[in-house]
């Protein structure tokens, strides 16, 4: 007998659908106060680079400009991200990515803060910029931050791998490559800051984090977590891109300054500038089989670039790693993740934190000793697939609720269907 | 996006004056699909924008004689919905109907698309098959030009052959008649809101006997210009067409595409291969369409 | 720099106002008329999320001059609904579940919105073909293309029994 649930199994309409279908959904940009200021951001255009000189005095003398700031002006902390601290609000020390912030103008009105923003000089002293993973790890190369460009090193080993390559009847070695992706939410970072009513300084943003962007806007400005709110605003997509701040920390600072409510609102070149990536990683992948498909041992390299800061990095690099196997049994497994620092753009959270990489390298893999094996590529799978039970290299023991095997049946029923 | 005197005349005459009068300093807006989007950015800055588009007298696909002539202002949504051009003219129809998305077919007009002769302008291509002419106009009068000469004009910009006071008011072509087939062919990542990675065009004309007797084959994204694919024509002029004749046109292709791309950087080099799919669309579409008519 | 003068129907009504020539369209409703449901994407036409129809036509106001819609006729999402009434394709929009993240919402269903006004029983190919200007990152493209033909399906079976125009 199937129970009738008032929900579940039922078509819902979503709560906020009818807001979204009339047009009445207010997303950040879409907030307008009595007397708001228009932010903006003004940003390095080398990737690598000390400051020599900021020029600000001509943008503040602007007309209907009410604060240009830079990071003398921060009353607290002037670091933030989500994970390690290695993010400036306002560049104090080093450029370390093409569209740093180096200063945030609020004016009366759109045109005007882009005048004011064209108004403001910057002289750099440029250092070697760093992009590619081989030349961060080079003996001679300039130092992004602290004493390495290593952002971490993690290993995971199980099991005897070398007696296991040493049985293999079979052994598959390739190296695979993914590339950097930007998000593409379809709504450009935005955000508002002001002094409620009591006194709070609140932002209300487009975000994915508000917790965690109250903190720090807290350490920012310097004030107890109590005299800081953070709402999320409707918000038209993230899938991890607005995980870490965006304009929340330049908006709340110009709130604080001005006293005045401020809203900024990034372009889509802004946004996809210093939005964060998916992480490129090269991963060398050696697996080792019997002759009848059975899965024996596997080493894995990964390197990764997670750009100027460390945003998700280290949640990214130990994803990848546990999931260095895929849904498959491997007896034996060393893998060895290397990420570095570099004057990319800042890698981080996206839609699977480092799997669907590693998923590249597992799956080629897979076909490649199907290929050879003369084994069709679903039995192989099947044959090495995860069951409730299975244990993965980290120890974890699956327990519930494995559905591999179902879905690939399945799969292969819809494929023999459409083809 | 800087500041700028905005005018918007009502007759050629008054936009004619107004260019005469802020000469360089001015920018025509059209549709706005291109400059709208450069200003936001600040890759152009005029002092002065003449919006032309209320010249609803430069909107228009008219027959005069054995020519179609296309006002300057017309869309590519009026362009590929003209019966006219969908039944005589495939070549433009189809390139029409692949440009940007609905909401760009209905700003994007066709003399923006030419007067701002991206290495991707689908209207380009199109019109270069065609072999076309282009009207331009100022207070000192008006002059034609083959499409060509334009685009290799050095005018107000090094783009095209426009001085500082000129409208373009018109292009215009020869009529394909019941004896000629054309067609186009996009090779893009997706099917809209894509730039062409290919968009190529083709024209041939046969007599009572197929004997092709003219022949035009442009390819664009290949080159500044679209490319002119010259030993390819001259192989189909002179012979019956059949589909191998045609085939036999596509080392060339792969040659000419070569030639091009051998300065430029590796990543077009795969283009060579592909244009010669993209013809072998184009054959299809020309043999069918040859066929399918009576050349009594 | 001189302020101009554009004289509009918006949403039904004659509106007249004054701003300088340096707005694009979707400045001028977003920031001058307040009409929010008007969403900036991509800024150079590519994503569809500033849709709206233009004389009849869906465009994309990120591209155009405010000074362009001078002596115009726009439809905006707010311009839908009449009198607390959903607009069919909103309704649909709802009962199929097409909305998510709801920012490409207004401009899909405007773009579908000005397809039905010229074309009020659309194949799917030629529904596909009006939507193609919008993208969406959250839902795909299926429960969007489900709503404009159920709208299409629910308008046909109103028409057959005496119901009055699409607009
Ligand atoms: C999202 C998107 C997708 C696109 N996809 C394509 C595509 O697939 N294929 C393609 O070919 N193009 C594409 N384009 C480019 C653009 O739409 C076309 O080039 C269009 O034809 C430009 O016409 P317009 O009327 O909008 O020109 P505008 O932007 O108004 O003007 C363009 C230029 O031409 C000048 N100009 C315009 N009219 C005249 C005139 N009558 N006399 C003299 N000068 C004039 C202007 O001063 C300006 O320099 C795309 C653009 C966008 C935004």
């Amino acid at each position: 007998m199937t129970k009738e649930y008032s929900v579940i199994g039922k078509s819902q309409v979503k709560v906020d659908a009818l807001e979204k279908v009339l047009g009445t959904t207010k997303f950040a940009a879409d907030y307008n106060l009595p007397d708001m200021l228009y932010g903006g951001v003004f940003r390095s255009t080398v990737a690598h680079a000390t400051i020599n000189s900021l020029k600000l005095e001509k943008a503040k003398a602007l007309g209907g400009v009410e604060a240009v700031l830079d990071f003398h002006d921060i009353p607290g902390k002037n670091r933030f991200g989500i994970i390690i601290k290695d993010e400036p609000c306002l560049v104090d020390d080093k450029i370390r990515r093409y569209g740093d912030a180096l200063a945030v103008v609020a004016a009366r009105s759109p045109e005007i803060l882009e005048a004011a923003l064209a108004l403001i000089e910057v002289d750099y002293n440029e250092i070697e910029p760093i992009f590619t993973f081989e030349r961060a790890l080079a003996a001679d190369a300039p130092i992004i931050h602290g004493t390495t460009n290593i952002h971490q090193v993690k290993h995971l080993v199980c099991g005897d791998v070398d007696a296991a390559f040493e049985r293999s009847d079979i052994i598959i070695e390739n190296t695979y490559s993914t590339h950097r992706l930007s998000h593409m939410f379809i709504e450009p970072d935005a955000g508002i800051a002001y002094y409620d009513d009591e006194g709070l300084m609140t932002v209300v943003a487009s975000t994915q984090n508000p917790h965690y962007d109250r903190n720090e806007v807290a350490s920012l400005l310097g004030l107890p977590y109590n005299q800081v709110r953070v709402i999320q605003a409707a918000t038209g997509g993230g899938f991890g891109g607005k995980l870490d701040i965006s304009v929340q920390c330049h908006c709340a600072l110009l709130t604080y300054h001005t006293r005045k409510p401020v809203k900024i609102v990034r372009s889509r070149s802004e946004s996809t500038m210093v939005s964060s990536k998916r992480h490129p990683m090269i991963i060398k992948a050696k697996t080792g089989a019997s002759r009848d498909g059975m899965l024996m041992a596997l080493e894995v390299q990964m390197t990764g670039d997670t750009g100027a800061y460390a945003s998700y990095g280290p949640a990214v690099i130990t994803r990848a790693m546990a999931h260095c196997t895929g849904p498959y049994n491997i007896p034996n497994v060393r893998a060895d993740a290397t990420f570095v620092y570099t004057n990319n753009p800042m890698g981080g959270a996206f839609r699977g934190f480092g799997v669907p990489q590693v998923a590249v390298c597992h799956e080629g893999q897979m076909n490649q000793l199907a290929r050879a094996l003369s084994i069709d590529p679903i039995e192989i799978r099947i044959k090495n697939a995860h069951q409730i039970g299975s244990k993965l290299p980290t120890g974890q023991i699956l327990e519930n609720s494995v559905g591999f095997i179902e879905t690939l049946e399945k799969a292969r029923a819809k494929a023999e269907d459409v083809l | 996006m800087k500041a700028f005197e905005f005018f918007a005349p009502k007759t050629l005459a008054e936009a004619k004056g107004l260019l005469n009068q802020y000469g360089e300093s001015a920018a025509i807006l059209a549709g706005g699909t291109d400059i709208v989007i450069e200003m936001n950015e600040g890759h152009r800055k005029p002092d002065v924008v003449i919006d032309i588009k209320k010249l609803k007298d430069l909107a228009y696909v008219r027959i005069e004689g054995s020519k179609i002539h296309i006002g300057a202002l017309t869309t590519f949504e009026m362009i590929s919905s003209d019966p006219v051009i969908r039944e005589r003219v495939r070549v433009l129809a189809e390139a029409a109907s692949k440009v940007g998305s609905p909401q760009i077919r209905s700003l994007g007009t066709i003399g923006g698309n030419l007067a701002t002769a991206s290495v991707a302008g689908d209207g380009v291509s199109a019109m270069m098959t065609l072999n076309a002419s282009v009207v331009l106009d100022s207070v000192r009068g008006q002059r034609q030009m083959p499409l060509a000469e334009f685009l290799d004009g050095q005018g107000v910009s090094s783009r095209n052959a426009l001085l500082a006071d000129e409208i373009m008011t018109e292009v215009f072509f020869e009529m394909p008649d019941n004896h000629t087939a054309t067609a186009f062919y996009k090779l893009a990542k997706r099917k809209s809101l894509a730039i062409s990675v290919i968009g190529a065009g083709m024209l041939v004309q046969v007599d009572g006997a197929g004997i092709c007797i003219k022949a035009s084959m442009r390819g664009g994204c290949l080159a500044r210009y679209p490319l002119h694919f010259k030993a390819a024509e001259e192989h189909l002029i002179g012979n019956k067409i059949s589909i191998d004749l045609l085939e036999e046109t596509l080392p060339m292709l792969h040659d000419a595409v070569y030639e091009s791309a051998k300065s430029r950087p590796w990543s077009v080099f795969y283009k060579k291969e592909s244009v010669q799919g993209v013809y072998r669309k184009l054959f299809a579409a020309i043999l069918e369409q040859l066929n399918g008519k009576s050349y009594e | 720099m001189n302020k101009i003068s554009i004289s509009l129907n918006l949403n039904g009504t004659d509106r007249t106002i004054l701003v300088y020539p340096n707005r694009r369209v979707v400045d001028l409703l977003r920031e001058d008329f307040k009409l929010t449901s008007v969403k900036e994407g991509c800024s150079e036409g590519e994503c569809g999320a500033c849709t709206v129809i233009f004389n009849g036509d869906a465009v994309t106001t990120c591209c155009m001059l405010a000074g362009q819609a001078d002596q115009s006729t726009i439809i905006t999402l707010e311009g839908l609904a009449k009198d607390g009434e959903l607009d069919l394709l909103q309704q649909c929009f709802l009962d199929e579940g097409a909305v998510q993240c709801g920012y490409c919402t207004p401009g899909m269903i405007l773009a579908a919105k000005a397809l039905l006004l010229k074309n009020q029983s659309p194949t799917e190919a030629q529904i596909k073909l009006a939507m193609s200007g919008n993208l969406c990152r959250c839902t795909g493209y299926q429960k969007i293309h489900a709503a404009v033909k159920s709208a299409v399906v629910i308008y046909k079976d109103k028409m057959a029994q005496g119901g009055e125009s699409i607009d």
